[in-house]
Parts: structure tokens; sequence; C-alpha cells
């Protein structure tokens, strides 16, 4: 079994710091910078194909440790099925095939042999609508740790660090045996945020995590973003192109199930390389 | 269409819906009602003295100096009717009189032996008293009245003899005595019709009060106490007070039947007394009081369900009922589990649901019989259980009877389980079988409880699965699930079809029907409380 565990030992070994992985949220032990380590997130002309059709087709961008990346576009371009490619949801699809090579720290998430289990606690994905379980709010954050064997005596900790994180604590510490439905919409998403933050993943997939919420719980959303990109990476899925220039460092525009371009942020929306980006962006069309 | 007829189309699908509803819960009240109401008079009746002194002697139950006081109150009114029975009787059972007039003439006979008399005198006196003897003997013989007159002067006319004063001889004159009275009161020629007639009335007396106080126990519960609800009282006296004939109608052709007051019957003889005073004390001789019956439901019953309570068939039925469902739940969920997420779309999983419906069709005797066949003739046999029927076999039948409607309840509980759940649970790295259990099955609890709810209902309330595998009408209660078992299905069936129970004790038999009807409705409410708590808790609420 090849798993991401042993890349984050071999990177670890040149880490700087004696910050212990267990002692906050942040799990990635990689020393900051964008260029200084491989990317963590490597995608080689990969193309999904839902029966004959095309998903998505020859996608090759690298997302590095430590950012936020944006993946723009219009309906339909296939940000959704590439985002969900990388930690394989899209495998409760029937009838899909992989082509080309998804390598997330390295190893390839469509090999065989890979641990999905273990793919998916290191992969955490926040959905467009909240989506948290039937039961407490404290049952929700703790269902990942529970599935990784954590004793019951770190538990609580552990629950209220990654609530913390989520920028929840305050609003939920005495109600953490209430059901999770009772929340408000804004407080279900960030509810959902904690619960994946709590399987200490290294990456944060989020599909329009706003979409479905007011301004305010947005604006408190975006904030939370820009605060976890100090320990985790983000790939974050976005309609709303003011909220990629918002929140991101770099940005994929894709089109049609193709990657049209992929840039810094700042140069994506102001001096974009391809006349479909530009287009797109000053909103011709889309 | 155009919005009048459309308005009025509404209007006529609404009144429709409301009478529907109407009428549904019209059946639901005219069948159940009456049914719960007449069931009640096995819980709630007026209970006599009969019943509280059974209650104390088969249930130890009730306080024994209150029922001894009551008793002594009732035996004093009560005794007056007996006399007059027993007189009536022996006035028209001149055999005993005979034995007695027998045995006198010998203890005479030995008491003079002993008076130190001259031999002669014995002799005379022994004659005499032989004479007297056969006299009274041809007086009780006699078909005529006037014959028999003629006999009891002739014993009469020695009463003042001086020889036999102070021997046994003086009864020789009370018996004569006593049956000239018969005589002019007695119509000897109707002296069969009597005796016939005496007889119902002893055992309508029987029935009513119980035997009397210094008879000999009767060996069957059910003769050992009278009438023990007012209801039933009510129906003896009748019995007492009327007698049946069947009379050839004027045409001479048909018998019909009719009845007669017995006060008539017997007019003229001493016995017409008995049914004006037994009538008009009859509620001093069982002193009705309205009883609550609650320990009905744990009772056993007596004499085949003439006293007591339906308590083993309860158990019964619980058992039974509670370890179908143990078999059939698991099952039934797994089954369901499996069909939505594993099974693909092939010509074995559609094999397999065509099976599934095909069994929610089958009656529910072929379920029997099917029980009968392969669980108590073969299965549990073989796994070492002793043959015949069981509880283990009539649960195991049972729920396979009610298997289909978990499974199909099931998977349409686990069906509409949001997606989005899943995907949260996969998405945090739980593998497929920990996501069905941790998430996708608790949120389809209400659907599947549903499935419960149902199954609840069919399996306490089936009689045919049980009849053959674990279904007995009498027995004691089971220690082990290798026995059979009383049921209050099978109860209700085997008192509607056996000889007489149900005409002597339908209260009994409504009580038992009442109880299961009780139970059904009871379970189902819990299950839907159950399941109105979770759907809240699964709705954030």
């Amino acid at each position: 079994m090849l798993e991401l565990q042993e890349m984050a030992a071999r990177a670890g070994r040149g880490a700087a710091g004696g910050e212990s992985a267990e002692a906050s949220p942040g799990a990635a032990e990689q020393t900051g910078g964008e260029g200084a380590e491989a990317a963590i997130i490597q995608a080689e002309k990969f193309s999904l194909y839902y029966g004959a059709k095309a998903g998505v087709r020859d996608i090759t961008m690298d997302v590095w440790p430590r950012s936020v990346t944006a993946i723009i576009g219009p309906s339909g371009c296939g940000k959704s099925t590439f985002l969900r490619s990388i930690n394989r949801m899209n495998d409760l699809i029937p009838d899909i095939r992989a082509e080309g090579l998804l390598l997330v720290g390295g190893v390839d998430v469509y090999d065989p042999r890979a641990n999905l289990v273990h793919l998916r606690q290191q992969v955490g994905m926040v959905f467009q609508k909240p989506n948290p379980f039937p039961k407490s709010v404290y049952d929700n954050v703790a269902y990942g740790p529970r599935l990784q064997g954590t004793r019951r005596e770190e538990l609580d900790g552990w629950v209220e660090q990654c609530l913390r994180a989520a920028v929840l604590w305050d609003e939920v510490k005495d109600a953490m045996h209430r059901n999770a439905l009772a929340l408000s919409g804004g407080q279900q998403q960030r509810l959902c945020i904690a619960r994946a933050l709590a399987t200490r993943p290294r990456v944060l997939l989020m599909d329009e995590p706003c979409s479905a919420l007011d301004p305010i719980a947005t604006a408190k959303i975006e904030e939370l973003i820009v605060g976890l990109k100090r320990d985790y990476t983000i790939v974050i899925v976005t309609h709303n192109m003011q909220q990629a220039a918002r929140v991101s460092d770099r940005t994929a525009f894709f089109c049609l199930g193709e990657l049209i371009e992929y840039d810094d942020t700042k140069i994506l929306f102001t001096k974009p390389s391809r006349k479909q980006t530009e287009d797109y962006v000053t909103g011709r069309f889309g | 269409m155009n919005i009048p007829i459309r308005q009025g189309l509404n209007r006529l699908f609404t009144t429709a819906a409301l009478l529907s509803v109407v009428l549904i819960v019209a059946a639901l009240v005219g069948i159940l009602l009456p049914m719960v109401w007449r069931g009640g008079g096995a819980v709630l009746f007026r209970g006599t003295v009969e019943f509280r002194r059974m209650q104390l002697e088969q249930f130890n139950r009730g306080d024994l100096s209150t029922l001894r006081g009551e008793i002594e109150q009732v035996t004093s009114v009560r005794q007056r009717a007996w006399d007059i029975l027993d007189r009536f009787a022996a006035g028209l059972d001149t055999s005993e009189l005979a034995t007695r007039v027998r045995q006198i003439h010998r203890d005479v006979g030995v008491q003079l032996s002993h008076r130190g008399l001259l031999p002669d005198e014995v002799q005379r006196l022994r004659a005499l008293s032989q004479q007297l003897r056969d006299e009274l003997l041809a007086a009780f013989g006699a078909a005529d009245k006037a014959e028999g007159s003629a006999h009891l002067e002739a014993v009469l006319s020695h009463a003042d003899e001086p020889g036999l004063k102070d021997t046994a001889a003086a009864v020789y004159f009370d018996i004569a005595r006593q049956y000239a009275h018969v005589l002019t009161t007695v119509d000897l020629s109707r002296r069969g019709e009597y005796a016939q007639a005496l007889g119902e009335v002893e055992a309508a007396m029987r029935a009513l009060l119980g035997p009397r106080p210094g008879e000999r126990l009767p060996a069957v519960v059910m003769e050992r106490y009278g009438a023990t609800r007012w209801d039933q009282a009510a129906q003896q006296l009748d019995r007492l007070l009327w007698a049946e004939r069947w009379q050839a109608d004027t045409a001479g052709q048909t018998l019909k039947k009719v009845r007669i007051p017995r006060e008539q019957q017997f007019a003229g003889t001493e016995l017409a007394e008995l049914f004006p005073y037994v009538q008009h004390n009859v509620r001093a001789m069982l002193l009705p009081r309205w009883t609550f019956y609650g320990h009905y439901f744990t009772d056993d019953s007596l004499s085949g369900h003439y006293f007591g309570g339906v308590g083993p068939e309860i158990i019964g039925t619980l058992a039974i009922t509670v370890l179908a469902i143990a078999f059939a739940l698991p099952v039934g969920v797994v089954t369901a589990g499996y069909l939505v997420e594993c099974a693909g779309d092939n010509h074995a999983t559609r094999l397999l649901r065509t099976c599934i419906n095909t069994l929610a069709g089958v009656p529910s005797i072929v379920f029997g019989l099917f029980g009968l066949a392969f669980f108590v003739i073969y299965l549990l046999p073989k796994l070492g259980l002793p043959a015949g029927s069981s509880i283990l076999a009539g649960a195991l039948t049972l729920a396979l009877l009610v298997l289909p409607v978990i499974i199909r309840a099931s998977e349409e509980a686990i069906r509409v389980v949001p997606l989005a759940y899943k995907e949260a649970a996969l998405s945090l790295g739980a593998s497929r079988f920990h996501c069905f259990i941790t998430v996708t099955l608790p949120a389809a609890l209400p659907g599947i409880l549903t499935g419960l709810i149902l199954s609840l209902s069919r399996a306490a309330g089936e009689t045919a699965p049980i009849l053959f595998t674990a279904g007995v009408a009498m027995g004691p209660i089971p220690t082990s699930l290798a026995q059979p078992t009383r049921t209050l299905s099978y109860g209700s069936y085997d008192m509607a079809v056996g000889d007489k129970m149900a005409s002597l004790a339908p209260y009994n038999q409504f009580g038992m029907v009442a109880t299961l009807i009780a139970i059904v409705l009871l379970l189902n409410a819990a299950a839907i409380v159950l399941r109105g708590r979770i759907s809240k808790r699964l709705r954030g609420q």
C-alpha cells in the first residue's frame, strides 16, 4: 500500500521547527514557500469520462502546499468533476473511467492499490450544500477522528480545536449535544468545515461552499479560508469570480472540460494570456 | 375545462375523500367497539359471592374473614330454598324412605332385646314393628292416594302403643305423618313427571347457587361454584323459573317448544313456593357487587376458560411475536441493505426481488403448513430438539411471514436517505460498510420502524401460521422455547369452534379477542411514538 503518510514523513525530515503534528490542526510538516517543495497535487493529462462523454480532458496543473487555489469557469465546464476526482468521490457515479495521472502527495490516486480510506482522510471535502449528519454537533465533528481510532480522552479537546479553527466554537460551545440540523446554514457549513478538518487532512477541497449561504455567512467563511491557508492546502471551486479574486493565490480557468489558463490570481484577473479567459473574466460570456 | 366545472370537480373529490374517511372510521368503530365493549365485560362486571369464593379458593385472593361473613349471610337465605327442595325430594323419593324404614325395624329389634322384657312380649312387639314396616312400605308403593292413605291410617292407629315408646319405632309415625302430608299435596300419578322436572330444578339450583354446603366437592372445578357473574345468574335464574317443553301444536303435526313457568308446572305442590322465594331473594343469595377483575390479564384459566383469565395466552402471544420480530428484523434490514447498496441491476437481483414480492402474497395457511413440514417435522428434530409444536417453530414461521414487509419498508427507507449524508461520510474516510452502519441505517430508522409496526400487528394476530407449529388450546405455561404455547389468536379460534364453552362463557371469548386487539393497538402505539421521536431527532428538533 502506498501511503501518503510516508511521503509526509519524508518531506518532514527536512522540516524546521519543533512543532509537532499533533499539537495543532495543521497537519503539514513541510516548510513554507511554494517553489521550495514539491506540488501536493499534480495532474498530468488527466481525463475523466462518464461513459463516452468526457467530463474533463487533458488537465495538467500543479497545486502547491499551503495555498488557496480557485477553479472558476462557466457551468458544466468540469470544475466539480475535477475537484471530486482528487479524492475519488466520483466513484459514486457508475460507469466512470479515468485516464492520465493524478498524484496527491506523490501517490497516484487512481492506482488500484491506493488506499481510498487513507486518501479521503488526507483530502477533506466540503460540499456545496451543507450536509451535517443528523447527529449532534459533537458527533459530527467526532465522526472522522472516531474512524481513525482517536481515544475518547483526546476527542473532547480535538473537537474543540477543530471548532475553534472553523470559527464556530463560541457559537456552539453550549449546545454541543444539540442536533446539528438546528444550526443556521452558515453555521452548518462551518460545522462541515470543522468536521473535514477533524481528520487532520493536508488538503481541503471546497465545492462552491458559499453558494447556498447569505453574504454575511459567506464573508465569515471567506475569512476562515484565508486563515486556514496557513496550515492547509485549499482548492476551491467557485462560480463567483469576485470570491476567487478575494481569497485565492492562484486561479485556474476551466471551460468545456479543459483547462484554459492557470496562473497567479492577480495576473489572471488583470492580464490574462488567453482571450477566452479575458472574455469570461470581463463577463462577455458565462 | 372551465373554472366552474373544475371547482365542482374539486368539491366532489373533497367530499368523496371525506366520505371515505368517515366510512373507514365508522367501520373501525363498528367492528372494534362492540368487541372491546363486550370484552370489557370480562374485566368489569358485577361479581357475586361465588366469584369471590372462587377467587379465594382457586387464586388465593381476597379477604377470608369478610368472605366468611358473606357466606354465612347467603347461606342463611339459601338454606330455606334448599330445605324446600329437600323436603319435596324426600317426599318423592320413597326408596330412601323405604331404606330408612327397614333400618328402623332392625334398630327396634336390637333395642327390644336389650329391654329385659319377657320373650313373649318381645315377640309381639317385634311382630308389630314388622307389620308397621310393611304397612309403610305398602303405603310408599301405593299408586293411589286412597290406598296409600289407608295404609298410613293403619300405621298411625298404633301410634300410642306403649311397648314401642322410647324406641326407634317413634320415627315410624313421624314418617307416616310426613308422607300423609306429601300425599295430600303430591299428585301421585304425576310422580314420574315430577321426578324428571325435579332433576332439572336441582341442576338449575346448583348452577345458580353452587353445590349445597356439606355436599361432596365435585371433581370438575366448573361445578364447584354457582353463578359467578350477575349476568350469568340472570341466565341461570331463567333456567330455574321456566321449563321448556315440546308441545304438539293445534294441528297435532309439528312439535313446538313452549316455555312454561315452573311455578305452574309444580302448582299445588310444596315445591311451588321455591320459585317465588328464589326469585325474590336471589340478590341476597348472591350479593352481587361491581368488580374490577384486573388480574384477568395475569391469571391462568380454569376449566377451559370458564373461570380465570388469559395470562398464559398473553405471555404466549408476546413471546412468539417478539421472537419472530427478533428473527425477521435483522435479516430483513441486512437484505434491504444489500439490495440497495450492493446489488447490481442484473437477472439475479431481479429474481430475488420477484421472490420477495411473491412471498408477500402467499396465504398464511401455506406458511403454517410449510412451518409444520420444515421446522416442526424436519429441521428442529435434526437440531436435537424434541419433536412437536414449539414456540421456536412458530416464531420462525411467523418471521418468514413478516419478512417481505420488513424488507420492502427497509429498502424504501434506505433508498431515500439523502445522498449528501453518504457523500459526507465517504469523504471523511468511512468505508462503505461503516457508512451504512453509522450514517445510513440511523437515518433510515423511521422507515424501518414503519415496517416493524406493520409486522408487529401481523405477527401478533396471525392464527394460521401458528396453528400447526406452536399453538395449543390448553397446557401449562411453557418453560422453554421448545414447548408449544397458548396464544390469544389460537385461543380465540379454539373457543369459537370448540363445543360449548363459547356459549357458556361468552364474556371470556370476547375478553380474549379484545385483549388481542388491545395488545396490537398498544404495540402499534408504542412503535409509532418511538418512530415520531426518532423522526424529530433526525429533522433536528
